[in-house]
């Protein structure tokens, strides 16, 4: 028995009994987000836990061929000033990372450059929320 | 040798950078780690390379050397942080970033085959191993220690941008001058 009948319209419909596979579809979707929304702040955490040079990680939004890759951007007073140098990593599912990521690191003064729209990031891509520093990873720096 | 080092300088970044952008391509691919592993290894070397043509060494004797990367990338990192208009302004000198570097770079001259420090190291990425314990080890099944974690590793993501940076200051840098 198929799972779709055809209307007089055309238009395919699920069984009564069936679920909207178009819903289903969102659904999963929903839930693919919230995974990599989560992944990613576990990796910003475990970042903040062996960087003592991390002020700050924001969370990065805008438009990438791999839409589930995680996107951060972090400011650390201890690496080299390159610009914006998007550096990529795989998926680790052994430490429970499920999708590729990539990370923006830049100092202190460049973080400041792209404040002041000196320094562009990638196009379209823009800064979110910041990840807050879990209890115990302490900033090695001076005022964050 | 009828072309000049700087020519094969920027022919070895050139090639640097082919390396490092199939790695970003399998990033998103479902491909044991020794295989982005490799393509990272093989930029290295190249990127060492150039930076090592620009030293004096011969161009294509090179293509047989291997194990430069934690000699090479320290230097360049501190050379990066010399050039930057930025580092100036640097409030706090990065601490203990070279030594990072050298021992990721380390790291990386070991995944080629010929690099396994006297027999004590016959990790690598490209073909499988016996240790002294008579177990068989495939690369594609291995997990190559901080590399394998690189994502979370201290000074991972300085690591890979410093061999990014190295690539464009070689093609880029020694084509200018």
């Amino acid at each position: 028995m198929p799972d779709r009948i055809e209307t007089e319209g055309g238009r395919a419909q699920n069984r009564p009994d069936q679920p909207d596979r178009e819903e289903v579809f969102e659904q999963g979707q929903l839930e693919t987000h919230q995974q990599v929304m989560e992944e990613a702040a576990a990796l910003a955490r475990a970042h903040y836990e062996v960087e003592p040079g991390l002020r700050a990680i924001y969370r990065l939004e805008g438009p990438d061929p791999n839409y589930l890759r995680i996107k951060l951007l972090e400011v650390n007073e201890q690496t080299v000033p390159t610009g914006i140098m998007p550096v990529g990593f795989p998926p680790h599912p052994a430490s429970g990372l499920h999708y590729p990521s990539v990370v923006i690191e830049v100092t202190p003064q460049e973080y400041e450059a792209i404040q002041r729209k000196e320094l562009d990031l990638p196009a379209g891509w823009e800064v979110r929320d910041a990840y807050e520093r879990p209890a115990g990873a302490d900033y090695a720096g001076g005022d964050p | 040798m009828k072309q000049s080092s700087h020519a094969w300088s920027r022919a070895y970044a050139r090639q640097a950078q082919a390396d490092l952008d199939a790695r970003e391509v399998l990033l998103g691919a479902t491909v044991p780690a020794c295989q982005h592993l490799h393509f990272l290894q093989m930029a290295c070397e190249k990127i060492s390379n150039a930076h090592r043509c620009q030293g004096g060494a011969n161009p294509e004797t090179l293509r047989h050397s291997h194990g430069f990367a934690a000699k090479v990338l320290p230097q360049i990192a501190r050379e990066l942080l010399r050039r930057s208009a930025f580092a100036a302004d640097l409030e706090v000198a990065p601490r203990g970033l070279e030594a990072m570097v050298r021992q990721l770079a380390r790291e990386v001259d070991l995944l080629a085959p010929a690099v396994d420090d006297d027999g004590r190291r016959p990790d690598n990425c490209e073909y499988p191993w016996e240790d002294d314990g008579g177990a068989l080890h495939v690369p594609a099944e291995h997990g190559f220690g901080p590399l394998g974690t690189l994502h979370r590793h201290r000074a991972g993501a300085t690591f890979l941008k410093i061999v990014a940076a190295a690539a464009e200051l070689a093609g880029g840098f020694y084509a200018a001058s």
